[in-house]
């Protein structure tokens, strides 16, 4: 045992094994409990075949010794997915890809004799824009007739949140963050349409899923038997549960930004202008190495591609979620890869969540940059929300070393809009006061007037404390 | 999603569910079929309902990936394509 492990905080709950930094190295300890169902795992093929379909991570075998704890079977060292992020920040068409790989993962489990134990959202993530698996301590041996233990957390984690979002209104999605174990079934019986009880999947899976808890929520009494189910029942349920998960759609129409690339304040000359001058400043931001771009307010990610262009890993942001939906939708399209696309309110982000504020960390401890960009954003932050200059260049500070701001001058449309409806009472939204705010903070390294617009660029590099 | 067919017990056709008193009826016919034999061991809270109903609907989850199975197997015959692997025979184990 060495003073150097730290245990991750998320991953108390599964006897199996749990998930520790060694030395900054990410290491999964797998209890002696888990050794027959790790050896199914690895000598029946389930294994190979998921990391063959970029299903599950891949691991390598670490010396047992590794473990802060005695009991190891095995220490796991798996690769690393370059951001952690949460279904509450997923775009729809992201949680339905996560629902639909958990379906694949508990199918194809199924092939192999074995079963998914759980299926919390929380152990898919992305890479480069794919679904994966990231708890390889998920599987275990399935018992001939065994329920699916994991049915009610499906359907908590994937099909109640997919069927609000799509049927009552895409930002119920939040709820995820509320509900952390996930969105009852309860609930999302009742926020739902009563039409939807006329569709066959919905009536079962939710509706009727929520009656039969509540029925018999207190009949817990004596040891708990479970039901014989058949493989093939199994698998027809599986089936029943992918098809309504894939007939589940929406749309982004009529928010706030959705369209917000068709009418700009740059004509096709300005862009490409700005685009140029972005990617220069952003070469002088980054490291050789490439390094990790964090991008707020990246609207459809047209920009925040340009880092991509420069060797580094790339987390597109925005508040909006049609945005953040076909972001995500062009990105794959595009087929990118080390790029993320996440929705972040600033002025709600994602906060620690769970037991002790430690299963879930916050966005600014995951998102972490050599560069914060944000483009066009600072009215929205210091006039439509009121938040002082200053305090925007702190914030700034504690996301990377170096950031790159696109100030947007009272003169501009824009802004005007956002002050035609209410008194200006910012008498400091100006360059000038801007780069006083910005002083105590960050050297101004580069200050670039657009070209064709009153907007300037800013890379500033944070003031060593 | 075609109406699943089951023995004529099981049956849930759409304007059934739609009323509350035979959905209540049904839900409780159905649960009284299941036979809980197995210890649920699980890290993770299952939800007694959740199992129940699991079992209530295993009969009619059966015969749908029977039916699909059965529709697949003849659709590569009249295409001339190899047959999938044999379909078990049965359907659901929730009956004793």
């Amino acid at each position: 045992m060495t003073s150097t492990n730290e245990v991750v905080g998320g991953s108390f709950r599964d006897p199996s094994g749990f998930v520790f930094r060694s030395n900054g190295r990410l290491l999964r300890h797998v209890a002696e409990a888990y050794a027959p169902h790790y050896d199914q795992l690895m000598e029946s093929g389930l294994y190979d075949v998921l990391v063959k379909r970029k299903l599950l991570v891949a691991h390598e075998e670490a010396p047992t010794d590794s473990s802060p704890v005695a009991d190891a079977y095995r220490v796991l060292a798996p690769t690393e997915v370059p951001l952690i992020s949460y279904p509450y920040e997923w775009s729809f068409s992201a949680l339905k890809a996560a629902a639909l790989a958990t379906l694949d993962l508990q199918e194809i489990a199924l092939d192999h004799g074995m079963t998914l134990k759980d299926a919390t959202a929380y152990n898919i993530q992305f890479v480069d824009l794919k679904p994966v698996m990231i708890d390889t301590l998920s599987f275990e041996i399935r018992p001939d007739g065994a329920p699916w233990v994991a049915y009610k957390q499906f359907c908590e984690h994937f099909l109640v949140p997919l069927a609000l979002m799509s049927k009552v209104d895409v930002r119920l999605g939040e709820l995820f963050q509320q509900f952390v174990e996930g969105i009852p079934l309860e609930i999302g019986a009742r926020l739902l349409p009563w039409s939807t009880k006329l569709s066959p999947g919905l009536q079962m899976h939710v509706h009727l899923h929520a009656k039969a808890q509540r029925t018999h929520q207190d009949s817990g009494a004596g040891p708990k038997k479970a039901p014989n189910i058949s493989e093939n029942a199994q698998r027809g349920m599986l089936q029943s549960l992918r098809g309504l998960v894939e007939g589940m759609t929406w749309t982004p129409s009529g928010t706030e930004w959705g369209d917000y690339y068709t009418f700009t304040n740059y004509s096709d000359a300005a862009a490409s202008k700005k685009a140029e001058m972005v990617k220069q400043l952003l070469k002088q931001g980054l490291p050789e190495s490439g390094g990790r771009l964090l991008d707020l307010g990246g609207n459809n990610g047209l920009y925040s591609r340009l880092g991509l262009d420069l060797g580094a890993q790339v987390i597109s942001s925005d508040v909006d979620p049609a945005a953040v939906e076909k972001n995500y939708r062009m990105a794959l399209g595009d087929k990118l890869e080390g790029y993320d696309v996440i929705r972040l309110d600033l002025m709600r982000p994602s906060p620690g969540l769970g037991w002790a504020l430690d299963e879930r960390d916050s966005a600014f401890d995951r998102c972490q940059s050599d560069v914060v960009m944000t483009l066009a954003l600072i009215h929205h932050i210091c006039i439509s929300n009121n938040v002082p200059l200053a305090h925007f260049g702190k914030l700034l500070a504690s996301l990377a070393p170096t950031a790159l701001v696109e100030f947007v001058p009272k003169s501009d449309s824009q802004v005007k809009i956002l002050l035609a409806s209410r008194p200006d009472i910012f008498p400091a939204y100006t360059e000038e006061g801007f780069e006083d705010a910005m002083a105590p903070i960050f050297e101004i390294a580069e200050k670039a007037p657009i070209e064709g617009t009153d907007r300037t660029l800013y890379l500033l590099r944070r003031r060593s404390a | 999603m075609p109406n699943p067919c089951g023995r004529a017990d099981t049956v849930v056709s759409e304007r059934m569910i739609t009323q509350s008193t035979v959905r209540r009826t049904l839900l409780l016919g159905l649960a009284s079929l299941v036979v809980l034999t197995q210890d649920a061991h699980a890290y993770l809270d299952p939800g007694t309902g959740s199992l129940i109903l699991q079992g209530a609907l295993a009969a009619i989850f059966g015969s749908m990936f029977f039916l699909r199975q059965t529709w697949a197997t003849i659709v590569a015959k009249f295409k001339g394509e190899k047959p999938k692997p044999e379909i078990e025979e049965e359907t659901s184990e929730s009956e004793s």
